[in-house]
């Protein structure tokens, strides 16, 4: 067993290793700064050419925060959802979130072929997308959460995440059917996930409903180290079942609601974090992992959009596809090399 | 029933268990009358189906009695907050889904939860609650290791040692033997009857371990046909309840060394 001093050590490590990627992430992308320049434009100092002072605190700060809201946020959201549902293949998405922004999004991009020209433009407006993802997200959510009041068996919140999921699918593909070719593809590059384009309002907003569901899963680390043991043992001692299953769910909305909300429907992440950092430190207990699950969401992410950056180059990949081509083999590799899945 | 003095832990009256759905009620044992007592050790005995587990789930709250009420210290159970009923009642369950993925320290200490503060904090009162419980069942060697590390029987220790460190009068244990071979089953309640006498608890748990039982135990709690018969060993052999317990062709009580045997 590692003692709690590797632990804490484990955890700065993480927190030094975030700090690294950050400046590496701000350093890199179409022109490349150096790590000393990046240091003067953010702390104020003169810097050589204006123009980098520009893109840093214009673009790839927002954006490199950006990457770590959704990282972590994404993350925690996913290590919330397999403890509640004491699954490993739980993710943020389980409870049909990303499915019922798509919906949202899908109906602002594509509606205009079931309700006519005059419905886009009302949504022509910059927010519109939030918007539309947020009500899609918000519709599930609400009947998510009437369920998880009625039901005693948090098995069966599972399944029916699952079916609004399969449910809102099938609602936008038959959208896509009947929509023009333009419109098709615009609803598709922003399934595609989008960390830039965000102002410094957008990621302040962000920022809000982040620290939300953070806080709301602190509140909940004790309760989740008692579900370790299954709920039977958890309400035998003293766990308020139903209580703690709402602000869960609730935590986990705000996180992933809102990431997708403003970044587009990020795969992987919120399901293979939690693995990787079970994988290194190997403990079950909330107030270990969740610390380091925050870190190494942040971490994955930056280095996911440095990849999709290609540095040096004008093009840039989709960070939807960079997280998983990075992300599996990792995870994948770590399984191997430990012969011993952790949950 | 003997003894109905201050050190009463559990009683029930006019107790009936089973399982309600919509308007109709589905008795599967009446008239369940029983008393546990500081450093008692009983025994939750009857065939598969019984109504052995749907009677420690309606002790320990989980289902709600269809008739008549559960006293623990005093207390009626349906009356008490679950916060309160933790520190009263701990269970041992076999067939959850716990993660094996913590220390057994840890696991231990997760039984601290009713005294911990908002994020679990571990005082020096619980410390010594967990060092304690990782003592009385004996497992000071296991303490730093990862619970998947262990055996079946180890790990039942762990689970009874959390317990134990929830610091509660009462410990209900559903079928603490399965998966053991008979060197740990009487192992184990050797241990329960040990922990009885040393820290006064009382211990109520559900098993298939009838000879085991019958020797061990201070009191036996037979649950046949709907009905249930309460009392000790001794009390049960002499009312005759034992002869008639499984089909006699197959199974028959010898009274002489007071065990179950195969008729021959």
């Amino acid at each position: 067993m590692w003692s709690r001093k590797k632990y804490s050590l484990t955890i700065i490590f993480l927190g030094a290793a975030l700090l690294f990627c950050l400046l590496l992430n701000i350093s890199l992308g179409s022109v490349n700064i150096p790590f000393s320049e990046v240091f003067a434009s953010l702390s104020g100092f003169p810097v050589e050419k204006d123009t980098w002072r520009y893109i840093i605190l214009e673009f790839r700060l927002p954006k490199a925060i950006t990457a770590m809201i959704t990282g972590s946020g994404l993350a925690v959201s996913g290590l919330l959802m397999q403890t509640l549902f004491r699954n490993p293949l739980a993710g943020p998405y389980v409870l049909g979130l990303s499915s019922g922004a798509s919906l949202g999004v899908a109906i602002a991009f594509m509606g205009s072929a079931l309700f006519g020209a005059g419905f886009a433009a009302i949504l022509l407006s910059k927010w519109s997308l939030v918007i539309a993802s947020s009500l899609g997200s918000l519709l599930v959510l609400l009947a998510v959460i009437v369920a998880s009041l009625k039901l005693k068996d948090t098995m069966a919140i599972l399944i029916i995440g699952l079916m609004f999921a399969s449910f809102t699918a099938a609602i936008v593909s038959v959208l896509a059917y009947f929509s023009p070719a333009a419109d098709l593809q615009q609803y598709i590059f922003w399934s595609y996930g989008s960390l830039g384009n965000l102002s410094w309002e957008e990621v302040g907003i962000l920022a809000v409903f982040w620290t939300t569901g953070v806080l709301i899963t602190l509140a909940s680390i004790k309760n989740l180290n008692s579900l370790l043991l299954g709920e039977q043992y958890a309400r035998s001692m003293g766990t308020n079942i139903k209580r703690n299953r709402f602000l869960v769910i609730l935590a986990t909305s705000l996180l992933a609601g809102s990431i997708t909300a403003f970044a587009g429907p990020i795969a992987f992440i919120g399901l293979a974090v939690p693995h990787l950092v079970r994988q290194i430190i190997p403990s079950a207990n909330h107030i270990i992992l969740f610390p380091a699950i925050i870190f190494g969401g942040a971490i994955l992410m930056l280095l996911c959009d440095i990849v999709s950056q290609l540095p040096g180059s004008e093009f840039s990949l989709p960070i939807n596809a960079i997280t998983s081509i990075i992300g599996a083999p990792v995870v994948i590799w770590l399984l191997v090399r430990k012969r011993r899945f952790n949950f | 029933m003997k003894n109905k003095s201050s050190n009463s832990i559990l009683k029930t009256s006019g107790l009936s268990i089973g399982y309600s759905e919509k308007s109709t009620n589905k008795i599967i044992v009446e008239k369940v009358d029983f008393e546990v007592n500081e450093h008692e050790l009983t025994a939750v005995i009857g065939v598969n189906g019984a109504g052995k587990s749907t009677l420690l789930k309606t002790l320990s709250r989980s289902l709600e009695p269809l008739q008549g009420e559960i006293i623990i210290n005093s207390k009626n159970v349906q009356n008490i907050s679950s916060e309160e009923l933790s520190k009263q009642l701990s269970l041992v369950l076999t067939e959850q889904h716990v993660s094996r993925n913590l220390s057994v320290r840890e696991l231990i200490a997760l039984g601290r939860q009713p005294y911990t503060n908002w994020i679990g904090k571990l005082h020096q009162k619980d410390k010594e609650a967990v060092h304690n419980a990782i003592e009385l069942v004996h497992i000071e060697g296991l303490a730093n290791r990862k619970c998947y590390e262990l055996s079946d029987g180890q790990f039942q220790k762990v689970l009874i040692a959390r317990a134990i460190a929830q610091d509660t009068s009462l410990i209900i244990l559903d079928e603490p033997t399965t998966h053991l071979d008979i060197y740990h089953k009487a192992f184990m309640l050797k241990l329960l009857k040990q922990l009885t006498e040393t820290t006064g608890k009382g211990i109520i748990f559900a098993t298939h371990e009838i000879n085991l039982a019958i020797q061990l135990c201070d009191k036996l709690i037979i649950l046949k046909d709907g009905k249930a018969f309460t009392g000790t060993p001794k009390e049960l052999m002499a009312s005759g309840v034992f002869d008639s317990l499984f089909p006699s062709e197959l199974i028959t009580f010898d009274r002489q060394s007071a065990s179950f045997r195969i008729s021959s």
